[in-house]
């Protein structure tokens, strides 16, 4: 059980949260034929396009608004119709999401009217999907503006109920998840002959495996296949940002959801495919059971490195409750802090010491000792202060290349994390371990 | 917020110059909706003011503004103390939009003085409490009386416009309230002033020696490597070289009216560029000693450069390059690749006023090579008919040239390796080299065994 607080400072100083238009965006890279609009500034789109750039070191299409101080005094029905008709007629997406600022979120504006009288007005663009997330930047934080993307997605998409399609199953994954990891759980499903519909699937936009400019996003789950969603069997989401995304579908469609937390390490990714070998009767290839005991055989070599060892994690939610669990449950670490940028209900169910929503300095000011920071490039700078490794995990990774390659989850990625990790322990242990103390240098000068 | 009228009618901006009265008051050019690019005001704003490294910086506003970009600048700094390189922010909430900003700001401020103890803080008015109607100003005015130190109001909310008017803004921001406020230890008849050179990726410290060994003295960077007192004794400088010609212009043109300093826009891309700044920086001193001794190393340091380019010329001679970047660089880098021997089949002119412009085409004779409107479908449709060897460019556009298989340099503010000066140009050579003869290249352009 975790001690969770709220930072209290007026102050934000090594800023962990991001905007909430951020995670809807991020959303929309993995919707094949698909452009974010952002209602706002040109600055709120600007950065974002910046920032995920760096991260993906892909092209990024995103458009905005750019509203100017009169359209935000004196509303902006006509300046929101000009830039979808821009945005369609240059671009020419299949989707186009809206997605909203604390700009316009602060006038009120009623962006779902504006959207309802442009399609009275420009019948031409009937074809094009025209969808709306509300994303005020001063409330939650990415993980519910992702959350709010895919509930938008679902909602608005999946419209009518389709005959059960026997082989086919919904997956709904978190923002956490790398192309990599994505890439795995396809291929896992594909092995118990399941046909996979994923939700948002950035293993095919934000991969690297782009070649040639696109002013949309160039590939991704089809909009025809979200349509398809309600014919699924059985839905699996995985992390609480995919949860409401299924719980919708299930209320709706009544296809029964399976929700997982995080699929890191043993635990629970045996859970999975135990569902899927009840699911489907199969059984799995022995290369991948193989993965199964290189992963149990890299955590009792690591073990030595790893038990006890302190660890602090920062990251928007879905970050904290898969790595602390992974960390703290099977590989015997502490995990004395995190920090992170919203409060979700299963904060405090973690294993954590003490959560803290607040920013990176909190880690430099909670005066605890640690052996491992795990979080963004940004933590770099904590990392530096305290003298402490820091492994990246998380949103943004600027500096380092080919992060969306790496994976975090099931037995292969949990057994390369794992390696990962204790190698930068064995590391600076080994370092340590030939510091000559104090008290024997001294022992020696006097000599 | 501050009357913006001023700005649209400064005289020695070249845009306005070439405006009527009528169009005048329809102020900068706006972003057109749905197909804008670029930054907004506040963006440009701290751009201008965030190399300041011993200030803090607090973006009055919820997570976007700070969140999504804080450290992201590639501007470098000697100073021991880099508060620039921290995001401070007062990441207001939804109670704060209801009931007001103000209280947390002067919170915020207060918990910054008290633990960092800055020479000044600065902050930046961002949408959402402009919106509200928080007024920064009067906190900043209770703060410094309160807290004894410059607390200094930077209006730059993103709607008001692109991040070039978020530099000017910038720019008056230090001339209200910073210039001037300070007197140096010390001065010299050779003290000058660097205005809009950011240092990104140290390009400052390129120049730095060059001008040292000229015999003038940087009084003070705008703003790039400098602490807060330095800008504040700016008044005291013999001379102006206006680095990034549109966005502090008005910078310039104020300082000369009010404290008689001369200025000049230069640039130091290239071998001429460079030696065009000496040479001017010194005529405007007006020192006779100094000119000469300009003029010997000028001759020293050309012949010196040329020499060392010859290998990389050999091997860059003809190729074909397309360049996409603002301000300044449009034409100077122009002046800098054809130094090298190369074929400039095309720069942005998109942020150019019309004196870059004039610059622009006089280097290149054409105006068909003049892009008005670099949007990435623009740039590969010049990229695929003249079969461009290279694109120069920023961060944004990189992987418009990566996607289509052609080799790009980044020469914007994401870079690591400055290009400034004469040693620049010889860094910038050997980068171009280092890039075209990358083998990727030919195998990007090779089929895969299922496709032949």
């Amino acid at each position: 059980m975790a001690r969770v607080v709220e930072s209290k400072k007026a102050l934000s100083v090594y800023p962990l949260k991001l905007s909430q238009p951020l995670g809807a965006m991020y959303a929309f890279m993995g919707v094949k034929g698909s452009i974010p609009l952002i209602h706002g500034s040109q600055g709120c789109a600007s950065f974002a396009k910046t920032f995920l750039t760096r991260h993906f070191w892909e092209n990024i299409p995103v458009q905005t608004t750019a509203l100017s101080q009169i359209a935000t005094v004196m509303g902006n029905d006509d300046v929101l119709h000009t830039a979808l008709k821009n945005v369609i007629e240059r671009a020419k997406p299949e989707v186009v999401a809206v997605i909203t600022t604390g700009v316009t979120e602060t006038r009120g504006d009623y962006t779902e009217g504006s959207i309802k009288l442009f399609r009275e007005l420009y019948p031409d663009f009937r074809h094009v999907e025209i969808l709306c997330v509300h994303t005020p930047d001063y409330e939650g934080s990415f993980h519910t503006g992702y959350k709010e993307a895919l509930l938008s997605i679902v909602k608005n998409v999946v419209r009518t109920k389709y005959a059960t399609v026997p082989d086919q199953v919904n997956l709904i994954v978190s923002y956490s998840l790398t192309a990599e990891d994505i890439d795995t759980l396809k291929e896992l499903l594909e092995l118990f002959g399941l046909k996979v519909i994923v939700l948002p699937d950035i293993s095919m936009s934000m991969d690297g495996g782009v070649l040639g400019f696109s002013s949309v996003i160039p590939n991704g789950t089809a909009l025809r296949d979200i349509q398809r969603m309600s014919s699924s069997t059985i839905t699996i989401a995985v992390g609480e940002s995919a949860k409401a995304a299924g719980e919708y579908l299930e209320k709706e469609f009544m296809i029964p959801m399976y929700y997982f937390e995080h699929l890191m390490g043993i635990e629970s990714y045996d859970e999975l495919i135990r569902l899927l070998i009840n699911l489907t009767g199969r059984d799995l290839p022995e290369r991948v059971k193989r993965w199964r005991n290189r992963l149990l055989d890299m955590m009792i070599d690591s073990h030595f490195y790893l038990s006890k060892k302190r660890v602090a994690i920062a990251g928007e939610p879905d970050y904290i409750i898969g790595l602390s669990q992974f960390l703290a449950k099977e590989l015997g670490m502490v995990v004395s802090l995190a920090v992170t940028t919203v409060k979700t209900e299963s904060l405090e169910t973690l294993p954590v010491e003490d959560i803290i929503v607040g920013d990176l300095e909190d880690i430099l000011n909670s005066k605890k000792d640690f052996d491992l920071l795990i979080g963004n490039t940004n933590l770099r700078h904590v990392a530096s202060k305290l003298n402490v490794p820091h492994y990246r995990v998380g949103i943004p990774i600027f500096d380092r290349l080919g992060h969306f390659l790496k994976g975090f989850i099931g037995y292969k990625g949990s057994t390369y994390f794992t390696m990962d990790i204790a190698n930068l322990l064995m590391e600076r242990e080994e370092e340590e371990s030939y510091r000559v103390p104090d008290y024997v240098k001294r022992r020696y000068e006097q000599c | 917020m501050r009357n913006l009228e001023e700005f649209f009618t400064e005289p020695a901006c070249g845009i306005n110059k070439s405006k009527g009265d009528k169009e005048k008051k329809v102020g900068c050019s706006k972003p057109k909706p749905g197909s804008a690019s670029g930054g907004c005001a506040f963006d440009g704003a701290q751009i201008t003011l965030l190399p300041i490294a011993d200030a803090v910086h607090i973006v009055h506003g919820p997570i976007a503004c700070a969140g999504n970009s804080w450290d992201n600048r590639g501007t470098r700094s000697s100073s021991p103390i880099t508060y620039y390189r921290m995001g401070f922010t007062t990441d207001l909430s939804e109670i704060d939009v209801i009931h007001g900003g103000e209280n947390k700001l002067y919170m915020a401020i207060k918990e910054a003085v008290e633990k960092y103890n800055p020479p000044a803080v600065f902050v930046y008015q961002t949408c959402v409490p402009a919106m509200i109607g928080d007024d920064i100003q009067a906190i900043c005015n209770k703060a410094s009386k309160d807290f004894n130190i410059p607390v200094v109001p930077v209006d730059s909310p993103g709607f008001v416009g692109s991040k070039n008017l978020g530099n000017k803004l910038a720019g008056d921001a230090l001339f209200r309230y910073v210039i001037g406020t300070k007197e140096p230890e010390y001065t010299t008849p050779y003290d000058v002033n660097l205005l809009g050179e950011y240092n990104i990726a140290g390009e400052l410290w390129q120049v730095l020696p060059l001008l040292q060994e000229a015999g003038f003295r940087i009084l003070a960077c705008i703003t790039g490597d400098s602490r807060y007192n330095d800008i504040a004794t700016a008044h005291r400088a013999k001379v102006n070289m206006v680095v990034c010609s549109k966005a502090l212009l008005n910078l310039a043109r104020r300082m000369e009216e009010k404290y008689g300093i001369p200025y000049f826009e230069g640039s130091f891309y290239g071998i001429k560029d460079t030696s065009d700044a000496l040479r001017n920086m010194a005529l405007l001193i007006g020192d006779k000693d100094l000119i000469e001794r300009v003029e010997k190393l000028i001759e020293v340091k050309e012949a010196e450069t040329k020499e060392k380019l010859k290998p990389y010329i050999e091997k860059l001679k003809g190729k074909k390059v397309l360049i996409n970047t603002g301000g300044v660089k449009s034409w100077s880098m122009v002046a800098q690749v054809q130094e090298l021997g190369m074929e400039v089949v095309g720069t942005s002119a998109k942020k150019s006023t019309e004196g870059d412009k004039g610059r622009m085409l006089e280097l290149l004779g054409d105006e068909k090579k003049l892009i008005d409107d670099p949007n990435p479908k623009e740039l590969i449709k010049i990229m695929r008919s003249e079969n461009v060897d290279l694109l120069l460019a920023g961060g944004r556009s990189k992987f418009v040239a990566f996607k289509e298989g052609i080799p790009f340099l980044d020469v914007n503010q994401e870079r690591i390796r400055g290009y400034a000066g004469y040693e620049g140009m010889l860094l910038l050579a050997e980068d171009i080299v280092r890039t075209l003869e990358n083998p990727v290249w030919n195998l990007r352009r090779r089929k895969a065994p299922w496709q032949e």
